[in-house]
């Protein structure tokens, strides 16, 4: 990743406060006054083009260096990188699968393969995935009602 | 008294001091383990609070914060990696400390002055709150508009780091706050059709991301090798505190009263209280050379500073609902979903809950000695889990706690978004806290400030007529100079130096 110098930010800065402005543009006002819905992002907008522009401004002296791109120490090393990516990928296939698959194997196996991914041993990492799965099932799930999603073949587990 | 008896049922619960005892066991192996801080405890405390009652709910968050923030000190000890931003001013002196076989008593001094400076805010805490209440009932929506603005301002600008990344963040919470339908016209703003968004971002799964999702990515992309744990020197835990408290009255006085001022102040917190009391310590002290070399005067100051900071953070939380830091941020949002609202009425409507958790206070502050002292004698295990086993763990939880909200994957998929937009922010210096508060305090700004418009019908200039108004209105306007100052003091200090 990308560290971004005052000069980046303070361009992404007056940019979304641009983006903002023009969102809330159609936003109405309460009857017979002049406020309303788009008071708050339009005064947020302004102040993100104001900042964005003084840190433009301030940065401009130290402009070679402003524009030079600094690398995260992480990125460089790729196992680092593919952790950060695996623990992302861990979420998204949480989300997309958890219901269709259920907590327990969906749990199991994602602490797994992160665990695997960070370099665990695979004893270790089976066990610890094992008793987290079923400390957190039991404790949300039966001790405090959450309805986490259900596996029909693994249903005698409760 | 007949409140105080209510109070007193309440807590002394086997259920209310059993969920004590769980938190502040939990609190201490956050707070142990470098780079899981005070704030991030009360994240992944709040999905169980959810299923608590207030009383309870708030005892798990109190005992869990101020345990964490003692326990940060032993990695600071121990590895000299501070557990928690509060525990980094004094990490070289605990850790030269242990380095010269001096480890226990470094410890022992930052738990018994932690629990001391706790004490003192608690006790500021229980006499200050019940009459600021009586006056904060006489505020009207220009006041309340100040002391938001005030507190937001803190945030950026007396916080150490840059103040204009601290605006960012800032800008990014109260644009998260205008999302959903949650306005004066009620019409849907940045929903896009969504349902789900149009009730707003939810609080919780958000905070869970910003701290504990981003945290986690921070953790698994660090490049620094870690070090091994020194083995027990032992020195014994309290043998050396009586006389270190007979040698340091005056500091532990004066890191109490820093701590809790600091704490008070909208805005600020521990991490900062804890900074500034190990300078005036080393500012006053008659061994200023010792500083920074394993003397244990820094930390006792600012060990009692950091913790009283902790409930004076509580006192415009529970007083005005504005949070003085980044935890006091997230009880607010625990309070309104239990259907309290903070704020001056809290102590008409609902006084047994106030003292229930003045009460709690105290009980977090004493269960500390001997919770603290297991803790340090049982640390080494704690600290021996690798990170690579543990953050998959802190992973999972965080999931489930942010499906547990509203039982739905949408408060993943915000964890998710609010996770990578943590941790894009702190690889890029942007601080998060300011980001909490204004998610926080955005909608009551709004209002207040939508109201106070209407009221003055756009003049401006009637936000200054009342006269805490204007009293308010200009501590806000200094605190917008102060950077403008600091600049122009250090051009003075670097033409005098030149010349």
């Amino acid at each position: 990743m990308i560290k971004l110098s005052e000069l980046h930010l303070g361009f992404l800065t007056a940019l979304g406060g641009m983006i903002l402005l023009f969102a809330s543009a159609n936003f109405g006002a309460l009857p017979g006054q002049d406020y309303g819905a788009g008071t708050m992002p339009r005064l947020i907008g302004w102040c993100a083009i104001l900042l964005g522009c003084f840190m433009v401004a301030t940065s401009l002296k130290n402009l070679p260096e402003m524009l030079r791109p600094h690398l995260a120490d992480w990125v460089r090393k790729p196992r680092l990188a593919i952790a950060a990516l695996g623990c992302i990928a861990v979420i998204a296939c949480y989300i997309l699968f958890a219901e269709t698959v259920g907590f327990i194997p969906m749990s199991f196996i994602s602490l797994l393969a992160l665990m695997l991914l960070l370099r665990t041993s695979l004893v270790t990492a089976v066990l610890a995935s094992l008793a987290t799965t079923l400390v957190v099932y039991y404790g949300f799930s039966r001790l405090l009602m959450v309805p986490l999603p259900r596996t029909e073949f693994l249903s005698f587990l409760g | 008294m007949l409140i105080l008896e209510q109070a007193a049922a309440l807590v002394f619960q086997p259920y209310v001091l059993g969920v004590i005892l769980a938190s502040a066991v939990f609190g201490m192996l956050v707070g142990a383990i470098p780079g899981l801080t005070a704030t991030m405890a009360t994240a992944l405390l709040v999905p169980m609070t959810f299923f608590m009652e207030p009383v309870p709910a708030i005892a798990a968050i109190v005992t869990a914060t101020a345990m964490a923030i003692f326990a940060g000190d032993i990695p600071a000890a121990l590895l000299r990696m501070p557990g928690t931003p509060a525990n980094a001013a004094y990490v070289e002196d605990a850790y030269k400390m242990t380095q010269s076989g001096r480890g226990e008593e470094a410890l022992g001094a930052a738990l018994v002055f932690s629990v001391i400076g706790g004490l003192f805010g608690s006790i500021v805490l229980m006499t200050v709150s019940p009459t600021l209440a009586e006056v904060a009932l006489k505020f009207s929506s220009e006041e309340y508009f100040w002391l938001v603005l005030l507190g937001l301002s803190c945030a950026v600008f007396v916080n150490p780091g840059s103040p204009t990344r601290g605006l960012i963040s800032l800008l990014i919470g109260l644009f998260v706050a205008t999302i959903g339908m949650e306005n004066p016209s009620g019409e849907p703003r940045f929903s896009f059709g969504n349902i789900e968004l149009m009730a707003g971002i939810q609080f919780i799964p958000a905070m869970i991301g910003l701290f504990a999702v981003s945290e986690v990515l921070r953790t698994v992309t660090a490049t620094s090798p870690r070090q091994k744990i020194p083995r027990a020197d032992g020195h014994g835990v309290f043998k050396t505190q009586w006389k270190n408290l007979k040698k340091y009255p005056v500091q532990t006085a004066r890191g109490s009263i820093t701590g809790t001022a600091l704490g008070i102040l909208p805005g600020a917190g521990a991490d900062i209280a804890a900074w500034i009391s190990y300078a005036i310590s080393k500012r006053f002290s008659k061994q200023k050379e010792k500083f920074g070399t394993g003397h244990v005067e820094g930390l006792v100051e600012a060990g009692a500073s950091n913790n009283s900071a902790v409930s004076g953070a509580w006192i415009p939380a529970l007083v005005f609902g504005i949070p003085g830091d980044s935890i006091t941020a997230i009880v607010i949002g625990v309070l309104y979903i239990k259907g309290i609202n903070p704020g001056p009425t809290i102590f008409i409507n609902d006084p047994q809950t106030v003292y229930a958790i003045f009460m709690v206070f105290i009980l977090a502050n004493l269960i500390m000695l001997p919770l603290g002292w297991l803790a340090i004698r049982g640390a080494r295990p704690i600290l021996s889990i690798p990170p690579s086993t543990l953050m998959p763990m802190i992973l999972i939880f965080c999931i489930v706690g942010s499906f547990a909200i509203a039982n739905s994957t949408a408060g993943i998929v915000m964890m998710m978004v609010f996770g990578i937009i943590g941790f894009f922010m702190e690889e890029n210096g942007i601080p998060i806290a300011p980001a909490i508060l204004g998610m926080v305090l955005g909608p009551m700004l709004e209002q207040n400030f939508i109201t106070s418009m209407i009221k003055a019908d756009g003049d401006v200039l009637r936000f200054f007529e009342r006269p805490i108004a204007a009293g308010l209105g200009t501590l806000t306007i200094l605190v917008w100079l102060f950077p403008l100052v600091m600049l122009l003091l250090r051009r003075h200090k670097a033409a005098r130096f030149a010349t």
